[in-house]
């Protein structure tokens, strides 16, 4: 539903990645006066070669379109990341990407 | 035709009514909770203790300079203010703000105990310190960088 | 009472006299006035090349001695450049090693390709066109600009015309723009109506309006660099070399009752001009509308040689 992205960046000392999702992040503070209710990432995990490798809880304030930035030290190229979420309405997304 | 005396004695006394009302337990409650309240404790605590005995099982924190966090001096936007932390060694991580209605922004758990580089884009009411508090080794440490904000206030 | 005393036949010639005066004076002022507006296209030249040069050698010495520090290329960035924007700096590096434009901009370069309604698609459109660094050029009397020739290229293959403050008009020029990135602006002013529609968009750089009685001028040259409130104003150079670009109060409007807000943050060059024009108490003008297209040109020319830097990050 809502797209998400991942970007992994090379660093010095290991790997950086990205992950972007493009979501509303409604905090739900005009919910009662017509706007929207809120809608929010609560949960977003980073997985390295299948096993978590960080777990990111997320509240409604971080700001539209959310970018969330962690670091692997230990990535070599080859290695599979991914990156899934949910949102406090039930809605899921993923993404994942190959060091190079 | 309007008796100005019997006018200031009725409205003195209705005032005087409605602050006795909202002087009992739970009204003032009710109408803030109008906003939307986090099912989660953590998110929706006000109290900063709160937040670090959920997370970390313990409250005392020490200043650490190792913890680096970057943030600009000011923002232009209160809906967009970017922050990046460096903590070396790091078990788990929260951040949080000292004026937002509810501290807390986001809180990491690393599965190791690397380096945790955290980049993210944070909501701040107004100017105030972003407040990073990090486990290592079984203790807290605390680094915080102020942030002015120069942007209008965004109602969220 | 005073007894009101007549004209004596003296006095009436004298008056008779200066009302002839009068009227002939009148008439002549008309025709003059009349003379200059049907020959006003005779009276005042259009600027010569020379006339130009000279223009962007004094436009680039003031900003030079006004900031020493800076090179021609670092004006492409905008206010950010000045060395005024340092508090507000580190914010915007933060930012940019996210950049919060780069997924819609990837998604409209996949717009690009695709189909509309005739089959064709728009890079075949554009083909033929000059590159993005030669815009805004008039071709066949008319201005052409990115936006102008994305909704011919629409109309032409049969799909709706996108509406200026539609966000998917500033991403799909974004990415046209983007992987020019670097390439400096090059305006064609060997034609005289170009020349004209630039004195046309000097004139409105220069001329005051608004309830506060400021020109763009006011700010963007004589006080580019100075704090208002909270921002930094941006040096008139090298506008428009960062555009369309991520504006962050567009993107950061708040979630208002019984709206939400779903802007990715881009903004066309005219739509920033009309935030301009409001925030200095003055009627915005249409997106491209003749005047802005003249102050477009105006400001292009302005910057030439300097390399475009779409999509920016803009405060």
């Amino acid at each position: 539903m809502y797209p998400t992205r991942l970007k992994i960046l090379p660093r010095d000392t290991g790997i950086e990645a990205h992950c972007e999702v493009l979501h509303p992040m409604y905090s739900g503070k005009h919910s009662e006066e017509g706007g929207p209710s809120a809608n929010y990432i609560t949960q977003l995990v980073f997985r390295l070669n299948g096993s978590i490798h960080a777990e990111f809880f997320l509240g409604k304030f971080v700001s539209k379109h959310p970018v969330i930035g962690t670091f692997f030290e230990n990535a070599t190229s080859g290695d599979q990341i991914e990156v899934s979420w949910q949102d406090i309405s039930g809605n899921q997304g993923q993404a994942s990407g190959t060091v190079e | 035709m309007l008796n100005k005396r019997r006018f200031l004695q009725k409205s003195t006394r209705w005032f005087a009514l409605g602050t006795l009302v909202s002087l009992l337990p739970g009204v003032r409650t009710a109408f803030a909770s109008r906003n939307f309240v986090d099912p989660r404790p953590e998110f929706a605590s006000i109290d900063t203790k709160l937040i670090l005995e959920f997370y970390f099982g313990q409250t005392e924190a020490a200043d650490d300079a190792t913890i680096q966090i970057n943030a600009p001096l000011v923002s232009g936007s209160t809906q967009l203010v970017p922050f990046s932390i460096i903590a070396p060694g790091a078990e788990k991580l929260v951040v949080t703000s000292t004026v937002n209605p509810q501290p807390l922004i986001l809180a990491m758990d690393q599965i190791r105990e690397t380096t945790a580089v955290v980049k993210a884009r944070a909501r701040m009411q107004q100017t105030g310190d972003i407040v990073c508090y990090v486990l290592r080794n079984g203790q807290i440490g605390r680094a915080s960088r102020r942030i002015m904000i120069s942007g209008h206030w965004e109602n969220n | 009472m005073i007894p009101r005393r007549r004209q004596s036949p003296t006095q009436s010639a004298a008056l008779t006299w200066n009302l002839t005066g009068l009227i002939s004076k009148a008439i002549a002022f008309v025709s003059l006035v009349l003379a200059e507006w049907v020959f006003s296209a005779n009276v005042y030249a259009v600027s010569s090349m020379q006339e130009i040069e000279q223009d962007q050698i004094e436009f680039r010495q003031f900003f030079q001695s006004r900031f020493p520090d800076l090179d021609l290329e670092d004006y492409r960035q905008g206010a950010s450049a000045l060395p005024q924007f340092s508090r507000q700096r580190s914010g915007h590096q933060i930012l940019l090693s996210m950049p919060p434009y780069e997924t819609v901009v990837k998604d409209a370069q996949l717009l690009w390709k695709q189909p509309m309604a005739s089959g064709a698609t728009l890079s075949e459109c554009f083909s033929g066109k000059p590159p993005p660094t030669a815009y805004p050029f008039l071709f066949q009397g008319e201005i052409h600009t990115i936006e102008s020739d994305i909704n011919n290229c629409l109309v032409q293959n049969g799909n709706p015309v996108l509406s200026s403050e539609d966000e998917k008009l500033a991403t799909l020029v974004a990415a046209y723009k983007s992987p020019f990135r670097g390439q400096p602006i090059d305006i064609d002013i060997r034609d005289e109506n170009v020349r004209a529609l630039y004195d046309e968009g000097k004139q409105y750089f220069w001329a005051k309006r608004g309830q506060m009685n400021l020109s763009c001028a006011n700010c963007h040259v004589h006080n580019a660099g100075n704090q208002l409130r909270g921002d930094v104003l941006s040096s008139a150079l090298g506008h428009g070399a960062g555009y369309p670009a991520f504006s962050i109060r567009q993107f950061s409007l708040s979630e208002t009752e019984g709206q939400s807000n779903q802007a990715s943050g881009m903004q066309t060059l005219h739509q920033r001009y009309q935030q301009c024009n409001v925030i200095a108490g003055a009627a915005p003008l249409p997106s491209q509308s003749a005047t802005y297209l003249a102050l477009e040109l105006y400001q292009a020319i302005m910057n030439a040689g300097l390399p475009i830097d779409a999509p920016g990050l803009r405060q």
